[in-house]
Parts: C-alpha cells; structure tokens; sequence
C-alpha cells in the first residue's frame, strides 16, 4: 500500500463517530489532569490506564495518546500561568512564558504555545507516516540477535539519557529486568522468584507497578515536602490571544527548528522529550541575535521547546510501535496497553493492524486540531483547576490508585503491588536512581531473555553471534559508546549543564 | 553508599530465591540462566558505588534523603492501598474506599476531620460513578464477612 492510501485507511478508522469522541475525551482528560500541579504525562497515563481497559484496541489507544499529548500540553499551559511546570518538559517553557504572563502577554504566550505544538504534531505525524513503513520493512530482518542487542542498545541509551548517576541507572533498569521475569518462565514452565504466591504465576501485572513508582512514591515526597501555597495566577488579561504578524514571524524559525530537533531526539531511547524541549531552548538561545532576551520574555522560549517536546512525544511513538521497543515510560505503558489488549507490537502491526496502525497516526493529528480548539477557548478554566490545593488532590490520586489497580482483574494482589511498588520508588527515587529506565526494565526484560535463549539456541550456544552478525554488532557499537560517553566525566559536565541551563 | 548496599542486597535476596533454578547450559538456557547473569550485574555495580564511594568521604550527599518528616505520609499513603486490599474484598467497595482514603488524608497536614471525610465521602462517590455504571466494573458496594 503507498502513503495516500494508507493515510485514507487511517482516516477512515480515526473518523467514526466512537474514536473521534475517545480522542476528544483523552485529549480533555489529558489536559484536564496535565494542568494539576505535580501530575506529569507518565502519572496521568499511569492514572488513567485502567479506564481505557473496556474499550476496543484501537479506542484506547487513540484515547491514550490523546491523554498522552494533552497531559504535556496541560503541563505548558500552567507554566506560563502560573510558572508551575507539571512536568519536566514544561521547566523550559516556564522560563520564558511566565515571564510573558507577567508583562501581561499571557494569551500571545498560550497563543504560540498551542500554534507551535499543533504545527510541530502535524509535521512529526508525517515524519510517523513516512518513516514507520521502511523502518518496519527493516526490522522484519530482524532475528532474535538483533532484537536482544536492540534491547539492550534501549536500555543503555535510555541509562545514558537519564539525568542522574549512571552506575544507579543501569542498577534500577536491571532491578527492573528482574521483577520483569517474575513468574511462571515460558520455556520450562518453572516458578521465579514467587514466593509461592500463587497470584504472581503470571508476574506482577505492569500497571500496579508504575503507578506505584510514579503516582504513590511522588505523593509521599510531595506531602514531605510541604506544600508550597505561593502561586500567584498571572491570567491577568487573557484576551489578546490572537499574535501580531511580527510575533508570527519571530516564532517560525523556532518552531521549525524545535519540531527538526524535537522529531530526532523523540526517537531515540530514553528522555527524549525532556532532552527535545531543553535541548531546542538552548539552541534558540545560542543561535539568536540577542540572547539576553532569553529569560525576560521572548516568544521564541516558547515556541521552540513547545515544538520540540510536542514533535519528540510523536516520534517517540515509532520505536515502539515499529520495533515492538518502547522508548520511554510513556510508551512503556503504551506497549502494556496494547499487550493487555492482545496485540504485539512489532513490525508487523502494520501489516496485521493496518487499521490500528494508521488510525493512531492520523488520530493523533486529529487529537493535536483538537486540543488547538479545545485550549485557547478553555485557558481560564485550566487557570482555575491548577489551583486545586494539593490536599484535595492527593486522596483523589490515591483513590483512583487503588480502585484502578483492582479494576484490572478484581485481584487484592494487584492492589498489595501498588503498595510495594510505591515503597520501591520512593526508596529508590530517595537514593536518586531514575525511575523510567526501570520501567524500561520491567517492560522488556522478558523480551529480553526470550530473544537471548532464541538467539543461543540458533547459534548452538555460541556468544559470539552476537557480535558476528553485522547489524547486532553494530547496534551492540551503540550501546557501547552511548554508555562509555555517557560515563566519561567531561562528557558528564556537559550533561549536566543541558539540564540545568 | 546506602544505593551500592541496597543493589547488593536486592542481588543477594534474588540470587537465594534463584539458587534452585536449573541454569542449563547456553545452548539450553534453564531458568536459572538469565537471572544469574542479571543478578551478577547488580551486584558488580553495587559494588562499583560502594567501592568509589569509600574513595570520597564526605561526598555521600544522599545520606540523608529520607527526612523525619516523610514518615508520616509514607505510612498514610503507602497504608491506604493496603488497607484498601484488606477491606474490599469482606465489605465491599464503599466501606473499603472510604476508609482508605480517609486514612491517606492523615498523610496531609493539617489535618481537619470534617474537611477529610468530606474528601472521603466525594472521591468515593465519584469513583464508584467512573468505574462501577460508567465502565461497567463487577465492584460489590456492600458485603459482610461470610455473606
């Protein structure tokens, strides 16, 4: 099938009445618990997960992604505000947008916000369309050799991209390889490290597990922390949302710029949307002719981590839903989404699920239409539930913790994991070990040792395949150098400063 | 310091439950195979933290990331799913949620009675309108022991 075809089919699915109302209800839903203080992307994902387990494949789907992009979306809209960036993605936005609230151009703020994020999600859509069939038609080539040194090239790179010390990177994401395995071993049919829990024969269910480490674990530091009651809305006038033509102008450049960049950096494993927003930041600032603007208000600080982080959240879709390898915790919960649907993702989703496949792409160029009319009408709306005080906020999050994890199979031991779980990423956040490169762990670990017995299997045994046949030694290369440049101080320094700058 | 322990104890106590696995040969991966080289791995970099951080005293700058004051919210919200797991099952959903919940909010201060079961008593109904009509979820509202 060619493009022009494909895209009909997908606009055919994405279209009828059911998907179009779940796009609509994710991209709300989305926003809606985006715009909470403290709630990221991966939490409101984690949150709404449970919700979308009665809908059809490709229902939920849509529904998630929508809830996906809205959630970041959400997170910008309260940096400008109210400089309270709901995740880390939106730090970069608020440095500029809140500072343009101040001086009282909040709407030509929200303005480039949402036309930078909707021009940036309808070009990395395309880049999704063109890219994925070829990518996919490679991977078919693939033989368990190469999928296990692909994983392993996604967990290191993932490491590698996490913003603290990679020798605790690597020990979470290998902690998470391991609960990953818990249960009944497919091969022999031998219990692991189940304590004799009957309810673990199936491993620990993957949404109890990162609800737990990113829901419960960030409330408790939350509530240690104190809660700070200093926000002060700058919604001032919210009128003017309209941008003059000089601000049109000024903000071209950088979305084009952030949506190249953001698209690149959105494939690769690890944060790659967080690195998209600051990384786009920091070159708007070097390349402009007066940097000092930077900080004080330049719309080009909005538009380009905007476009960045908006195009890596699409992209970021095309490891996972080519290769069958998530590439961050979102998309790690996506793949679960889809597992517990019934469906592998791979490349051949796209030949088996062409509906499916090409129904989420162009849903989420619908979904991006949709929260550029849904946003600018609604900002004051959005204004006011960010205000909602945390101590309203947190019981809800631990209700809808516990009613969604037992909702998954009416099962205690899913609710007892969110409690264990909740431990684990507290401890191990408290020790500044990376979250998200354990989920990484938790999600393909099994993929993992299935691919490397496959692999051992065919080569009778043999390590050495997998540096003997060309792709895996080349993606194991990777690996190598992405954790080696990773680990060398200099390079170290460098890091640091992206995420701090 | 305490993380290189921790990898080190998270590999000993999985390396005991795996110690009956049959590890089989590399050809023939038993159970027991995957887990060893994985369980090997954490406890090198356990070691790899514990070792360079005897090389630096005094850069042991996460020594004290669990303050006192997480103590309390630790237990509200950690208790919360445990109880809720107790309480479902013998009394069903609406006694079990809105215990849970009331109890999570003792993990906030201050702590204002009324306020709380106010808060209790909405995210439960709401909770039963998402999940019990709204997704069609086979929740019992009401149960006793033995009934």
């Amino acid at each position: 099938m060619n493009l022009p075809e494909n895209l009909a089919t997908g606009f055919y699915a994405a279209f009828s009445l059911i998907n179009l109302l779940y796009c609509f209800l994710g991209a709300l839903l989305g926003t809606l618990v985006g715009v909470l203080p403290g709630i990221g992307p991966t939490m409101t994902i984690a949150l709404l997960l449970p919700v979308t387990f009665t809908l059809p494949p490709l229902s939920a789907l849509i529904m998630l992604a929508g809830i996906f992009y809205g959630a970041q979306y959400g997170g910008s809209t309260t940096s400008i505000l109210i400089n309270l960036p709901g995740e880390t993605s939106s730090v970069v936005t608020a440095l500029d947008g809140y500072q343009l609230a101040r001086k009282g151009r909040a709407g030509a703020a929200l303005a480039t916000a949402a036309i930078s994020s909707f021009v940036a999600g309808t070009i990395a859509t395309l880049i999704i369309a063109l890219l994925a069939p070829p990518l996919a038609t490679l991977a078919l080539k693939f033989q368990a050799p190469e999928y296990f040194s692909l994983m392993v090239l996604g967990l290191l790179v993932s490491v590698s991209l996490s913003s603290g010390s990679v020798v605790k990177a690597m020990g979470a994401t290998l902690f998470g390889v391991l609960i990953g395995i818990i249960g009944t071993d497919v091969t022999s049919g031998v219990e692991r490290f189940t304590l004799g829990v009957t309810d673990l024969y199936d491993g620990i269910n993957f949404v109890p597990i990162a609800i737990g480490m990113f829901g419960l674990a960030e409330i408790i530091r939350n509530l240690g922390q104190g809660e700070d009651s200093s926000r002060s809305i700058q919604s001032g006038k919210l009128s003017g949302l309209a941008l003059s033509g000089r601000d049109l102008k000024q903000i071209v450049g950088p979305t084009l710029r952030g949506t190249g960049l953001g698209s690149i950096l959105g494939l690769l494993p690890g944060g790659g949307v967080v690195l998209a927003s600051f990384s786009a930041y920091a070159v708007e600032k070097r390349i402009s002719k007066d940097p000092s603007r930077f900080g004080q208000g330049a719309l080009e600080g909005v538009a380009a981590p905007e476009s960045a982080n908006n195009a890596a959240a699409q992209t970021s879709f095309i490891p996972m839903l080519t290769l069958g390898i998530p590439s961050n915790a979102v998309m790690a919960m996506m793949m679960g989404a889809l597992l517990i649907h019934g469906i592998t993702p791979g490349p051949r989703i796209m030949t088996e699920q062409p509906i499916l496949f090409w129904g989420l792409v162009v849903s989420m160029w619908v979904g991006n239409l949709m929260l550029l009319v849904l946003n600018l009408p609604l900002v004051g709306l959005w204004a006011k539930v960010a205000q909602v005080p945390y101590k309203v906020l947190f019981p809800v999050i631990v209700a809808i913790s516990c009613v969604g994890s037992y909702a998954i199979g009416l099962k205690m031991i899913d609710v007892f994991m969110l409690a264990v779980f909740g431990v684990v990423g507290f401890v191990l956040a408290g020790l500044d070990c990376e979250l998200a490169p354990m989920l990484f762990g938790v999600v393909v670990g099994p993929m993992l040792e299935e691919n490397m017995r496959r692999a051992l299997i065919l080569s009778r045994g043999d390590p050495t395949t997998f540096v003997e046949r060309p792709i895996s030694a080349v993606l194991l290369a990777i690996a190598f150098i992405a954790i080696v440049v990773a680990a060398v101080p200099k390079m170290r320094k460098k890091r640091a400063e992206v995420f701090s700058d | 310091m305490i993380t290189g322990f921790l990898f080190v104890g998270i590999a000993a106590c999985f390396a005991l439950l795996a110690k009956d696995l049959e590890l089989g040969t590399s050809q023939n991966m038993g159970p027991g195979f995957f887990p060893l080289i994985v369980v090997g791995l954490i406890a090198t970099l356990g070691l790899v933290i514990i070792v360079s951080a005897l090389h630096k005293p005094g850069g042991n700058a996460n020594a004290g990331a669990t303050k006192p004051m997480m103590w309390r919210p630790f237990v509200c919200i950690i208790g919360s799913p445990v109880l809720f797991a107790l309480l479902v099952e013998p009394f069903g959903l609406i006694p079990g949620l809105s215990l849970s919940v009331l109890f999570s909010t003792l993990g906030g201060r201050p702590w204002r009675p009324w306020h709380s079961i106010a808060v209790s008593a909405l995210v439960t109904f709401s909770c039963w309108l998402v999940f019990v009509p709204g997704l069609g979820m086979p929740m019992p509202l009401f149960n006793w022991p033995g009934h």
